[in-house]
């Protein structure tokens, strides 16, 4: 029931307009009214119970009460109803035509046109200019000043009063300058507002499809992402990465990394990915570590506010544990076939041994030469694959450097002697020394540095006819000593220089013909050298020989 | 035991390569068994007092290292040589190769002279020493 009231008295003062300033001016109208309506019923109340008290009343008092009261009451609802149904503009009109109306009641007729009352008049004046256009506000000056000369006029006593009528004039042109004002602002707040909200939407919209964007790519990649908070705590994580540990994803928001994934990790592991997750470097490199039965593959990023301070980290993690699988396999596979291609190899150059050494009695000169190559290229054969077996071994990880004490004499001389048989056959000098200020013991892998070093070497007599090889160990500084193979051979040209360290490489195929070689020697070395921590560079030039450099960090012998 | 030729072990799974490495140990002046598996190897080197003991590190089932400490933790091996045969270098690092002295390592490949001029310089060293 008071409900029904309520809305229907909701509905009487709702406002059925688009233009603003209507709405406006409405809404200030069917204030005013039901302040009327309020009042007119206030005073009803009080009248009547004046009148229950048994009050005296003087003259037309009384009836002027009741008959005022109910009139605003009146008044004011039908005006309500117009502004409702019929026509806001129609109820504003009315609603002051019946204040200039009621001003003129408002007191004796001479004090109303010419006296006291004349100030009642400012109130529709000043209205019209808020309740309808401001312009109206002369309208009602106009209004104001006919009823007040006809009243002075119906009274018969003199002219009306110019300046009552001046001063009505001169309040419109303040009451109308004043509305101006109010609605020239309010126009420009609109449009301010109407721009704000255009930009609102239109960044909303940017917002919205960016993140929503960026959530399909979230969702979309088969690699695992976290984000955490600057406490180390995940705020949010994709689909695959709950895949990935196989937790639900609600769980892992709000969860550390330690607690996501430290349960199924080697200690070591650990240590190292919770400190990259604290200080996490866009150039730190990715992680590959065990993960309970899988490999995964990590790397962190930070995140960033627009002023460059750290507001959390990505963690991207990928599962490896084919691709380790593979490689496991691969580097199995490998050293299986080059075992199994070793015994019989070794077997074949065991046996033409036997026979070249004449174990089993004197060979002719032809026999002798037709041994000879079979050997030459069964050892051909042996390195091709012991090379394969290294590079498929280092491409799995599974070359441990063994570092224990060793002279560089020793190294380089046998190296030199083995060698020197090479360099004799193609009438190449080969020589090498040690610089003086390289210690005469140091610390390494001794038979990959043999390796290196014979590899580099030998390569250098494969490629040089005439002249010679000289190799020389040298400390380029004092924390770093050196290996150092140059030559008088054809040397690489330029084009083929940058490839010279890849796999299955020779500078060109005729080359290769040539000089025979699994084309792994060189990547071999690199890698090598890399595991060591060091580095291998080289120059050389067409025609005026080559020059490798092995620099090795100087390791204090324990 | 004979006197003029000293006994040799030929430990090498592989026939092939035990009849070369044989053929070299014979030929430089050695009494020659070859045995071609790892748990016949360490039962033989209970008994037998070679001279000179040729190990292939790589045999099926025992370790050749094993057969290694075996031998050189046995009193009346003390005055054996060893020579090692091996296809990976980085195994001379190993601590039980230290022993420069009594233990020769051979990277395969391994040639018929290597192999015999190796032993007949350790028999000669060993008549030397006698």
């Amino acid at each position: 029931m008071g409900k029904t009231i309520v809305d229907s008295l909701k509905s009487l003062v709702a406002i059925p307009t688009t233009d603003p300033d209507d709405a406006r001016r409405r809404r200030l109208l069917n204030i005013l009214l039901i302040g009327a309506l309020i009042t007119g019923t206030l005073a009803l109340a009080a009248t009547l119970a004046l009148d229950l008290g048994g009050a005296e009343w003087a003259g037309h008092d009384r009836l002027t009460a009741y008959l005022g009261s109910c009139v605003v009451i009146i008044v004011s609802l039908s005006l309500l109803l117009v502004g409702r149904y019929v026509a806001g503009w129609l109820a504003a009109a009315l609603f002051l035509v019946f204040l200039v109306a009621a001003a003129a009641f408002t007191d004796v007729p001479e004090e109303v046109a010419d006296g006291r009352g004349l100030l009642v008049f400012a109130i529709p004046i000043m209205m019209g200019s808020i309740i309808l256009p401001p312009p109206t506000s002369f309208a009602m000056a106009a209004l104001c000043s006919v009823t007040i000369a006809g009243i002075k006029l119906s009274l018969g006593e003199g002219l009306p009063n110019p300046f009552a009528m001046l001063v009505f004039f001169l309040l419109a042109t303040v009451s109308w300058l004043a509305a101006r004002t109010l609605e020239g602002a309010l126009n420009e707040l609109r449009a301010i507002n109407r721009e704000l909200d255009k930009r609102v939407e239109e960044r909303t919209r940017d917002l919205a499809e960016a993140l929503s964007r960026n959530q399909a790519i979230l969702e979309g990649i088969a690699d695992g992402v976290i984000v955490f908070d600057t406490l180390g705590r995940a705020t949010m994580a994709n689909p695959a990465m709950a895949r990935l540990i196989d937790w639900p994803l609600e769980t892992i928001v709000g969860s550390d990394l330690d607690a996501l994934l430290g349960e199924n990790m080697d200690p070591d592991d650990r240590g190292v990915i919770l400190s990259l997750l604290d200080g996490a470097n866009i150039n730190a490199p990715a992680l590959k570590f065990r993960w309970g039965k899988r490999v995964l593959f990590t790397s962190f990023a930070p995140v960033r506010d627009n002023q460059g301070r750290k507001v959390g980290t990505v963690a991207v993690f990928r599962d490896f544990t084919r691709e380790a699988e593979l490689d496991r396999m691969k580097g199995a596979f490998v050293s299986r076939v080059s075992h199994e291609l070793r015994t019989p190899l070794n077997a074949i150059l065991g046996y033409a041994d036997l026979l070249k050494e004449q174990v089993y009695g004197p060979l002719s000169e032809k026999q002798s030469r037709a041994l000879e190559r079979m050997t030459l290229n069964g050892r051909h054969l042996l390195s091709i694959v012991n090379d394969l077996l290294d590079q498929a071994q280092i491409e799995a990880g599974l070359i441990k450097l063994r570092v224990s004490s060793f002279t560089p004499q020793e190294l380089l001389g046998e190296v030199i002697s083995i060698a020197e048989v090479l360099a004799q056959e193609k009438g190449v000098e080969l020589s090498g020394y040690i610089e003086a200020n390289v210690p005469s013991v140091l610390a390494g892998d001794r038979q990959r540095l043999h390796q290196i070093l014979l590899n580099l070497v030998g390569n250098a007599i494969k490629f040089t006819d005439r002249g010679w090889v000289r190799v020389r160990i040298y400390r380029p500084d004092k924390s770093h000593w050196a290996m150092e193979v140059a030559d008088t051979g054809c040397g690489i040209p330029r084009e083929a220089q940058p490839h010279i360290f890849e796999p299955f490489h020779q500078a060109d195929d005729s080359m290769t013909r040539r000089h025979h070689g699994s084309g792994l020697g060189l990547s071999i070395v690199k890698q090598l050298t890399h595991l060591m921590g060091g580095e291998v560079t080289f120059s050389s030039a067409v025609g005026q020989g080559s020059r490798f450099t092995v620099t090795l960090p100087l390791v204090p012998v324990q | 035991m004979s006197l003029s030729k000293p006994l040799a072990l030929v430990i090498e799974d592989d026939p092939d390569a035990a009849e070369i490495f044989s053929k070299a140990v014979f030929d430089a002046g050695f009494e020659v068994e070859v045995i071609m598996t790892g748990d016949e190897a360490l039962k033989r080197l209970d008994t037998a007092r070679p001279a000179l003991v040729v190990l292939d590190m790589h045999l099926p089932h025992v370790a050749g290292t094993e057969i290694l400490e075996h031998a050189r933790s046995s009193a009346p091996l003390a005055s054996t040589r060893f020579i090692i045969i091996t296809g990976d270098l980085a195994l001379a690092n190993e601590p039980v190769f230290q022993k420069q002295d009594v233990v020769q390592i051979l990277v395969k490949p391994v040639t018929y002279r290597r192999l015999r001029d190796l032993a007949q310089l350790l028999r000669v060293a060993e008549r030397g020493m006698m």
